[in-house]
């Protein structure tokens, strides 16, 4: 399911965040976004999510999503946002959030939502929180119990704006690693990412936003051939354990 | 082992939901019973069963006391459901009727009707239902097309009532006979209160709550604030507007026939929460069970603490209803959001 993009302008009122955007984005890759703050990352994302207003085109599998409605492209794509609420449910309930789009207004959860709930609490390695209040846990967890709504959605299409932010780094490490996994599963991963060093290592393909558009988009390789994230981000590479890492 | 789990918490709702209409059957039965003229329980029972020589006993009951307290019900469900809608669309444990500008728009048609129109005052409840919503349509838009988010509707709220509270008082101070009239609506109360009345307010709360029910599910989702909840395929600018069109709709339902009466939509669903938690399936009619019990036994002890006269129930509500929620917030300090 690629993710075609067409002169995408993306304005706050009177000023633009981001402008003359084209992309193809491929199927099944993990593709990450990253540039300085106020890059435009978050407004990139929020388009995909259908929440924000722009001009130009957004295409998955050929479709326009400004054309489905808001159930048809919450089956397509599920956006996991950098800041998560708090709200005063369980865990469960929360993930049984992810199964909305297939529901009209009186229908109940039935077999398959509930196995694809209990099926996505266990991935994300939340189950035994799932009588828990989402208010009740920590930082790390609340973001471990979006995710498993995010798989209970079944999307294609998955998207997320810094799913590490505010972890620890053993989850952080943790959380990455089933994102990965995620690729194995068929989908289509779009993340912006804070750390370059773990984008280089984890994604296929980098897009690299700066002064409101897209400087470079290609392969994770083709962009460490080139100096353009030294010279866009201000940042120093150096090689560890076979890896390659980036340092301010 | 996870079937009996859910089953047991199913039931657990049952037995609140079964204990929590047992204890409004008892309030319903006391109002009816209980009054300025005591009825024994013989003249209660011949009375209520049209027995011959018992017909003042029947009037009493079917003339005053039982659409009295069918009032009292249908004031209880109308503003706790209310106070439900506005809590759960604004995010805020602090949203009420009175908040969003219902109750100051019903206030405000009708202190301006009673001025111009002096001799048709009958038809004040009517005009304070179009007051009400007139002032939701007019938060709405002052809200903006695009940014309908949480706290504008709010700030909207505050400022419509401010205005319309100068507006109140601007227009009494011109005209002083309408004052009279106006303190008795903005008192609130259910004193001579008849079927009749009872009506066309009863048919829109019913109405209103089956459409809550059915979207009960999407407005859970609201909790996750405006983009998830859109991202998850609801269409979160029109959910809202077809609950704060309820939520003033079962306001402005509950003023056409009692007045300005708050803090019922402020409490009870704050004490439904507490006993049931925030699933909005199982909020709406434990609110609306829980708000019909306060209301009744508010308007019952107005009755006969100071029998025969009485205190008017929206005065009671603010009695009992002001300390408890000083309380709440006490108790529940930095969880009410």
């Amino acid at each position: 399911m690629d993710i075609k993009i067409e002169n995408l302008r993306v304005s706050y009122g009177k000023k633009t965040v981001l402008e003359n955007i084209n992309l193809t984005i491929p199927r099944k890759q993990i593709t990450a976004i990253i540039g300085r703050n106020g890059s435009g990352k978050s407004s990139l994302i929020s388009c995909f999510g259908g929440f924000m207003d722009y001009e130009g085109k957004i295409f998955i599998n050929g479709s326009d999503i400004s054309l489905l409605s808001e159930k048809e492209t919450a089956r397509y794509v599920s956006v996991m946002m950098q800041f998560l609420p708090s709200p005063h449910i369980t865990v469960s309930h929360l993930v049984s959030f992810g199964r909305t789009p297939y529901h009209s207004l009186l229908d109940k959860l039935n077999e398959d939502d509930l196995r694809i709930i209990n099926e996505s609490l266990e991935s994300a390695g939340i189950y035994d929180l799932k009588d828990r209040y989402v208010d009740t846990l920590s930082g790390g967890e609340r973001r471990l119990a979006f995710y498993a709504m995010s798989l209970a959605r079944t999307c294609p299409v998955m998207i997320f704006d810094e799913a590490t932010a505010y972890m620890d780094a053993d989850n952080e490490g943790m959380l990455l690693d089933k994102l990965a996994g995620l690729k194995s599963d068929g989908k289509t991963v779009i993340t912006v990412m804070h750390n370059i060093s773990d984008a280089v290592k984890y994604a296929d393909n980098i897009i690299l936003l700066d002064k409101k558009r897209c400087v470079f988009f290609d392969t994770v390789k083709e962009i460490l051939e080139t100096d353009i994230l030294e010279k866009t981000m201000n940042v120093k590479r150096y090689y560890a354990d076979g890896r390659t890492f980036f340092s301010y | 082992m996870k079937a009996i789990k859910e089953k047991r918490i199913i039931s657990k709702y049952g037995f609140k939901l079964a204990v929590l209409f047992a204890i409004f059957l008892l309030s319903f039965l006391l109002s009816v019973r209980l009054g300025s003229v005591f009825l024994s329980t013989k003249e209660f029972f011949a009375g209520l069963f049209r027995l011959d020589g018992y017909e003042t006993e029947s009037i009493i009951i079917y003339t005053l006391r039982l659409p009295r307290a069918l009032g009292a019900i249908l004031c209880g469900v109308g503003l706790s459901l209310s106070g439900v809608l506005l809590q759960a669309v604004t995010d805020n444990h602090l949203a009420s009727p009175n908040i969003i500008g219902v109750n100051a728009g019903a206030g405000f048609t009708t202190v301006i009707f009673l001025a111009l129109c002096p001799t048709l005052s009958l038809l004040s409840p009517f005009i304070a239902f179009i007051g009400g919503f007139l002032a939701t349509l007019l938060i709405i838009s002052l809200s903006g097309r695009r940014a309908f988010s949480k706290s504008t509707v709010l700030l909207a709220g505050i400022a419509l009532n401010a205005l319309l509270n100068a507006g109140i008082s601007f227009i009494t101070l011109l005209d002083t006979d309408v004052l009279s009239s106006y303190n008795a609506f903005s008192i609130g109360g259910i004193n001579g209160v008849s079927i009749k009345n009872l009506v066309f307010p009863a048919a829109i709360i019913l109405f209103c709550l089956t459409l809550c029910m059915i979207f009960a599910k999407r407005i859970d989702i609201l909790c996750l604030g405006d983009a998830y909840a859109s991202s998850l395929g609801v269409n979160v600018r029109a959910l809202r507007i077809i609950c704060i069109i309820c939520a003033s709709a079962l306001a402005g339902a509950v003023v056409s026939f009692a007045g300005l009466i708050g803090f019922v939509g402020l409490i009870v669903p704050h004490i439904a929460r507490y006993i049931v938690g925030g699933r909005t399936e199982r909020l709406l009619p434990v609110s609306a069970v829980t708000g019909s019990i306060i209301v009744l036994l508010g308007d019952l002890l107005g009755r006969i603490i100071i029998s025969p006269s009485e205190i008017p129930v929206g005065i009671m509500m603010a009695l009992i209803g002001a300390p408890f929620f000083i309380i709440l917030l006490i108790k529940y300090r930095g969880e009410c959001r």
